[in-house]
C-alpha cells in the first residue's frame, strides 16, 4: 500500500515536470501538442473512490495550469476526464470484473483493452481542453483537427512510455 | 430533510464533479477578464525562479544567434552616435533642449518562458515592478513588436504575445499610412491578419507594416511585418490581409520594454472627453 502511494506521488511529480519543462515546448506546426501528464489519471488503481479521483484530477490540473499560465483550462479538462473514468471502466470491464489489487496496465489487460481505455479518456480530455482554449465554436473543424492530431500524439507517447517502463 | 441528505449522499460524486468544474470555469473566466497580478501565474516568484534557472541552461544553445543580433543592433546604434557625424554646414546650429521632450524610454529584459503552440500564448520576462515595469507597457524585440505586458510581480512580468487571439494591435501600412488592427488567427505562428483596411487602398504583397501612432503602447513606425497576401472578400468593403510577422517568436530572447511617459496624460485627457460626451 505504501509503495503504491509513493509510486503515484513520484509519477505525479515526474509527469508534471516532464510536461511543463519539455513537452510544452514541443511545437510541430501548432497542431500537435502532447499532454502526457494525463497518464497519471489513467494509471490510478481501480479501487480509488470517485470523490478522491476527482480531487486528484483537480490538483493535477491546477498544477499544470500554474506552470503554463492557463489557470482553469487544464483543471476543467482533467476533472472532466476523472469524472468519466469510472464509467469508461464499467463499460470496458471484463466479464468477471476487475481482480482486486491489479492496476489498469497493458501487462494486466492487454494492448487492445488499454488502447480503448486510453483513447476514450484522452480524447475526452483533449476535447474539453481545446474547445475551452478557443472558448467558442469558431474554426470548429480546425479545432477538431487539433484535438485528433494531439490525441494521436499523446496516446502514442502513453503507449511508448508503457512499454519502456514495462515490468512483469 | 432526510430525503435531501439521502439524495446528496447518492449523487455526491456528481456534485463534487460539478463543484470542481464550475470552480475551474470561474478561474478561466476570471483569468481572462481581469488584467491584474494574480498569484497563480508565472509572474509568481517561485515559478519565475524555476523558469529562470531552466532558461539559463537553454540560453547557451542560442548564444551565437543572439550575439549576432546584438552586434547588428550595436552597429545600428553606433551609426546614430554624434561622433559618427561631421558638420557639413559651417553655420552655427542652435539646439534648444526645451523644444524636445522625451516620450519613450526603454528597458532591456530577457525572455525566460515562451510558447507559440497555444491559441493564447504568453511570454514571461525577468523584469518586474522593481524595475519600473507596469501593465499595458509595450514589448518589442530587435526585429519588431512582441506583445503587451499583462501581469507584473516584483521581479517578473507576463506578456501577452502577438500570438494570442485576444490581442489586437493598431498597425499601419508604411507607404500610405492607412491603419487597421492586427490580430493573430491562431493557426500559423509566423503569420497574422490585418483587418479594417478598406478595399480601395493600394496595398500589395511586400509592403511594410509598422505600428501606428494611435496605439499609445508602442512608439510609431516599429516594424510589425511584411504583407504576404491580399484577398478581397465578396460583399465586403475591407481586404483580408495576411502578414508575415517580422519577429521570430521561436527564437526571440532579448526584448525591450517600452514605457510611454505621456501615456497617463493622454489617457486622462481621453477620459475627460468621454465624460463630456456622457
Amino acid at each position: 500500500m505504501i509503495s503504491l502511494l509513493s509510486q503515484n506521488i513520484f509519477r505525479f511529480i515526474g509527469l508534471v515536470l516532464l510536461q511543463v519543462f519539455i513537452l510544452n515546448n514541443i511545437q510541430f506546426s501548432g497542431y500537435f501538442n502532447p499532454f502526457l501528464y494525463t497518464l497519471f489519471i489513467l494509471l490510478l488503481p481501480f479501487e480509488i473512490p470517485t470523490w478522491f479521483l476527482l480531487i486528484l484530477s483537480f490538483i493535477l490540473g491546477v498544477t499544470v495550469d500554474v506552470f503554463s499560465n492557463t489557470l482553469g483550462l487544464h483543471t476543467a479538462a482533467t476533472v472532466f476526464m476523472g469524472f468519466l473514468r469510472p464509467y469508461v471502466l464499467k463499460v470496458l470491464s471484463p466479464r468477471d470484473g476487475y481482480e482486486p489489487g491489479t492496476l489498469p496496465k497493458i501487462g494486466n489487460f492487454g494492448l487492445s483493452w488499454f488502447l480503448k481505455y486510453s483513447i476514450a479518456l484522452v480524447f475526452a480530455h483533449h476535447f474539453m481542453l481545446f474547445f475551452l482554449e478557443v472558448f467558442g465554436f469558431d474554426n470548429f473543424f480546425s479545432t477538431i483537427f487539433r484535438i485528433i492530431a494531439s490525441s494521436i500524439f499523446t496516446i502514442s507517447l502513453i503507449i511508448l512510455s508503457q512499454y519502456i517502463t514495462y515490468r512483469k | 430533510m432526510r430525503s435531501l441528505l439521502r439524495l446528496i449522499l447518492r449523487y455526491h460524486n456528481i456534485l463534487i464533479f460539478l463543484i470542481l468544474e464550475i470552480f475551474a470555469f470561474i478561474l478561466i473566466v476570471q483569468n481572462n477578464k481581469y488584467q491584474r497580478a494574480s498569484f497563480f501565474n508565472s509572474s509568481n516568484y517561485a515559478i519565475g525562479v524555476m523558469y529562470g534557472a531552466l532558461n539559463s541552461i537553454s540560453e547557451y544553445f542560442n548564444l551565437k544567434e543572439i550575439n549576432n543580433q546584438l552586434a547588428i543592433e550595436n552597429a545600428a546604434y553606433k551609426n546614430m552616435l554624434a561622433n559618427s557625424f561631421i558638420f557639413y554646414n559651417e553655420n552655427f546650429q542652435l539646439e534648444n533642449d526645451t523644444l524636445t521632450k522625451r516620450k519613450y524610454s526603454y528597458l532591456n529584459a530577457k525572455i525566460i518562458n515562451n510558447s507559440v503552440n497555444r491559441q493564447t500564448n504568453f511570454l514571461t520576462i525577468d523584469k518586474g515592478y522593481k524595475n519600473g515595469v507596469e501593465p499595458d507597457m509595450g514589448v518589442v524585440s530587435p526585429n519588431g513588436v512582441v506583445g503587451v505586458v499583462k501581469n507584473v510581480s516584483e521581479n517578473f512580468s507576463t506578456v501577452i504575445s502577438v500570438l494570442n487571439i485576444n490581442l489586437r494591435i493598431s498597425a499601419k501600412i508604411k507607404k500610405n499610412n492607412y491603419f487597421g488592427s492586427l490580430q493573430w488567427d491562431g493557426s500559423n505562428w509566423q503569420k497574422a491578419m490585418l483587418n479594417e483596411i478598406p478595399s480601395h487602398v493600394d496595398v500589395k504583397k511586400g509592403d511594410t507594416l509598422v505600428t501606428s501612432e494611435f496605439s499609445g503602447v508602442f512608439p510609431s513606425d516599429i516594424l510589425v511585418g511584411i504583407v504576404d497576401e491580399v484577398n478581397s472578400v465578396d460583399g465586403s468593403n475591407f481586404f483580408e490581409i495576411s502578414i508575415n510577422l517580422s519577429t521570430d517568436f521561436k527564437n526571440v530572447s532579448q526584448v525591450y520594454v517600452v514605457n510611454n511617459l505621456l501615456h497617463k496624460e493622454i489617457k486622462e485627457l481621453e477620459k475627460e472627453k468621454e465624460e463630456v460626451n456622457d
